[in-house]
């Protein structure tokens, strides 16, 4: 499996693009390690490392839905792929262990190729700064720790989905509302909730045993859900399409492609596993912030636009999840090129975030008191969203998954959407010391990333003209 | 519907080829292949496993892009003229993959809307009743069967009317019922003025319908020549098939020894 993914993922680029990603990663550690002095001189370390470990579990969480992925791998073919997760079809193997072993080849994966060169950038920075090699072993540790966490709970989550939604929606309310309590009161520390944060801060084994046995319980209670039938069902359903063209006609010639993909996010039930995976990181993010401005006392206040240019960040996700819900080989057959595709699916994008981003800047507005700062946040919110996506777009076409593990196009994306996106989020934090300049700055980035939209928008046409709709 | 002349406004060759090469990574399967496909012919193109015939068929159809050498189909550049092409041309792909989540009768729709035509609701219930998938109307596609996706996109190809199809193992899934009629569909199709370039391994089939045929073998053109010419002291065309590619490999594994 292992190898199969190296190449699945290499077929597109080459071999040795795709193993520079690690490299990528272990630069910015590196950066990051070198200016870790002037880093703890504005944000204490508790809290670095606290913001470390919430982004550790939203990447595990993100990450992690194996049971679905694993199951819409059986159900349909990567147009000319067949995965070894399809094995048990034919061969005398059960779904549960070839699930189990995707599971544990990802978790692999991630741990080797992502958390490891991310430790060891820190530790080759050591030199150049005041911490120790045992400190970055520690943290090397802990974070593997919630980052399994993530995924475990990620995995049980979907597996759970597959087997009854109401129970899922339980759960994933259940867990929301201790994350909230974690957040707003002292009642439930966010070191019980996740005890490798604990481990972190405290350096106690008590805790370190109880994520370890949370990731393996979590895991093997995943893996115990997975349905072993193979049997295919067939459904049915009354035309739609007609319909769905009508509504989506004042886009012109896009239109038969928006019903095509607005069928497909419904009938793939891809739209609500869509609006919760944006939803989940926006209430974490919401309640972060609100545990940042009222329980920590420092001197920074993250405010409603500072939130807004983070929301727009979470749209790379959602482009990618619209990249992966089904096959495009059947369009070579048709007179569209890619770039009308892609197109498309920006189209579907914004209509599918842009309620939900709203909502929580609103939301967020009202929780921080700040509704008059609405006429900026909102315009932040999606001039970052828009362009995130359409960079994103434009940089990895309709390979978002397979180009964001490959080195030079990762080193890409991160000067194109972190530059602004940091511009932002410092202006937002100085917003209440200078607000007229910082005003008058974010509404110029504002103004800026809408161009560059466009601009690359625009480029999305000569740059993906020659591409071909085969995945393989 | 009303059935125009195929043929009419067609260049003739519709298809000519000059020294097209495709080198893949350590592979080359394309190696300065050269040909012309008269209008109005029904042109089989045959070959053992790797041979090149479906990246022949993917390069004239604007999929790929040749590394050496070029093509006209109906007068444009596959390369660049990418969209106009297949506005024109209907095509069968190696592999049955229509959308997963569209049912057959929205992906037809969906063909004919991208295809803007006018009259596509009397093109999908002749379709529809030519395969006789009516009641598999509003299965979708990801769970029809291996043969029913074959007759999706089939219909899908055929729907428009092009002056050429180009089909790679068209008849592959389908019953003997279906190929039947798909065969007899393809003959009447190119009696009306119609041209086809197809990539096929059922010889037997070929060797009744095809007016010429090319051969090749490694990404090499072996062959070439109307079908007649395949047809000589009593054998059809899978016995001269047999024969060029056996001497071919007897060629290729005496060359080591004498070089």
């Amino acid at each position: 499996m292992v190898r199969e993914e190296s190449r699945f993922q290499s077929n597109f680029t080459s071999k040795l693009s795709f193993y520079e990603f690690p490299f990528i990663l272990a630069l910015f550690a590196f950066a990051a390690g070198y200016f870790y002095e002037e880093l703890i001189a504005t944000t204490p370390l508790p809290q670095l490392l606290v913001t470390l470990h919430f982004s550790m579990l939203l990447y595990g969480l993100s990450t992690g839905a194996f049971a679905f992925l694993g199951k819409e791998l059986v159900d349909r073919r990567f147009g000319n792929v067949n995965f070894l997760i399809a094995a048990p079809s034919t061969l005398p193997i059960r779904f549960k262990t070839t699930t189990s072993a995707f599971y544990l080849k990802d978790a692999g994966y991630y741990f080797l190729f992502t958390l490891t060169p991310i430790a060891a950038g820190l530790a080759l920075a050591k030199p150049f700064s005041s911490y120790t090699y045992a400190s970055v072993l520690y943290l090397w540790l802990s974070v593997i720790l919630t980052f399994s966490l993530g995924l475990a709970l990620a995995y049980a989550f979907s597996a759970v989905y597959l087997r009854s939604r109401r129970l899922f929606i339980a759960l994933a309310l259940g867990f929301i509302g201790l994350l909230a309590l974690s957040s707003f009161t002292a009642f439930l520390p966010v070191g019980w909730l996740v005890p490798s944060i604990q481990f972190q801060l405290a350096k106690d084994a008590l805790s370190l045993i109880v994520t370890v046995a949370l990731v393996v319980v979590l895991s093997w209670g995943a893996t115990v859900l997975v349905e072993e039938t193979f049997e295919s069902t067939e459904s049915e359903f009354q035309e739609n399409f007609l319909d769905r063209q009508r509504r989506f006609a004042r886009f012109g010639g896009y239109a038969p492609l928006l019903a095509k993909e607005w069928i497909d996010l419904e009938r793939s039930h891809a739209l609500t596993k869509m609006a919760f995976s944006f939803a989940v990181p926006l209430v974490f993010l919401s309640l972060s912030i609100w545990f940042l401005n009222n329980t920590l006392g420092i001197a920074l206040r993250f405010d409603t636009v500072f939130y807004a240019g983070n929301v727009g960040f979470f749209g790379v996700m959602i482009y990618s999840w619209l990249n992966h819900i089904d096959i495009t080989e059947y369009y070579d057959t048709l007179p569209i090129t890619v770039p009308r595709l892609i197109k498309a699916k920006l189209i579907i994008f914004f209509l599918v975030t842009a309620g939900i981003t709203a909502f929580f800047v609103v939301l967020m507005a009202f929780i921080n008191q700040e509704v008059w700062k609405l006429a900026l946040a909102l315009p932040v919110a999606f001039s970052t969203s828009a362009y995130t996506a359409v960079a994103t777009a434009y940089l990895t076409g309709l390979r978002t998954n397979t180009y964001l593990l490959n080195g030079p196009v990762i080193a890409r994306f991160a000067i194109v959407t972190v530059p602004p996106l940091l511009a932002v989020a410092f202006l937002s934090l100085g917003y209440d010391l200078f607000p007229a300049l910082a005003m008058s700055w974010i509404a110029l980035m504002v103004a800026g990333m809408a161009l560059l939209t466009v601009l690359l928008f625009a480029l999305i046409d000569g740059k993906w003209v020659k591409a071909t709709f085969q995945r393989a | 519907m009303g059935l125009p002349d195929l043929a009419a406004a067609v260049p003739d060759p519709i298809i000519s080829v000059e020294g097209l090469s495709k080198a893949f990574t350590g592979t080359q399967a394309l190696d300065r292949v050269s040909f012309k496909v008269p209008r109005g012919a029904f042109f089989g193109c045959f070959g053992p496993n790797g041979a090149g015939k479906s990246t022949l068929l993917r390069i004239l159809t604007g999929q790929l892009e040749p590394t050496a050498g070029g093509a006209k189909v109906l007068g444009y550049a596959p390369g660049t003229d990418t969209v106009p092409l297949k506005r024109n041309v209907g095509i069968v792909p190696e592999s049955e993959s229509p959308p997963s989540f569209l049912t057959g009768l929205e992906y037809l729709e969906f063909v004919c809307r991208l295809r803007g035509l006018s009259d596509s609701a009397a093109r999908i219930r002749k379709w529809l009743e030519y395969f006789d998938m009516a009641d598999k109307q509003d299965t979708l596609c990801k769970d029809m069967s291996k043969g029913t996706r074959q007759k999706i996109m089939l219909a899908s190809a055929f729907i428009h009317r092009p002056p050429l199809l180009f089909l790679d193992e068209p008849f592959i899934n389908l019953d003997p019922i279906y190929q039947r009629r798909v065969r007899d569909f393809l003959v009447d199709y190119v009696k009306s003025g119609g041209s086809i370039f197809m990539c096929s391994h059922i010889l037997e089939v070929a060797d009744k319908v095809c007016t010429d045929a090319l051969i090749m073998d490694r990404g090499e053109v072996l062959a070439q020549g109307p079908i007649a010419s395949f047809r000589t002291n009593g054998h059809d065309l899978a016995d001269t098939f047999l024969d060029i590619i056996e001497t071919r490999g007897a060629q290729r594994r005496a060359k080591p020894a004498t070089s």
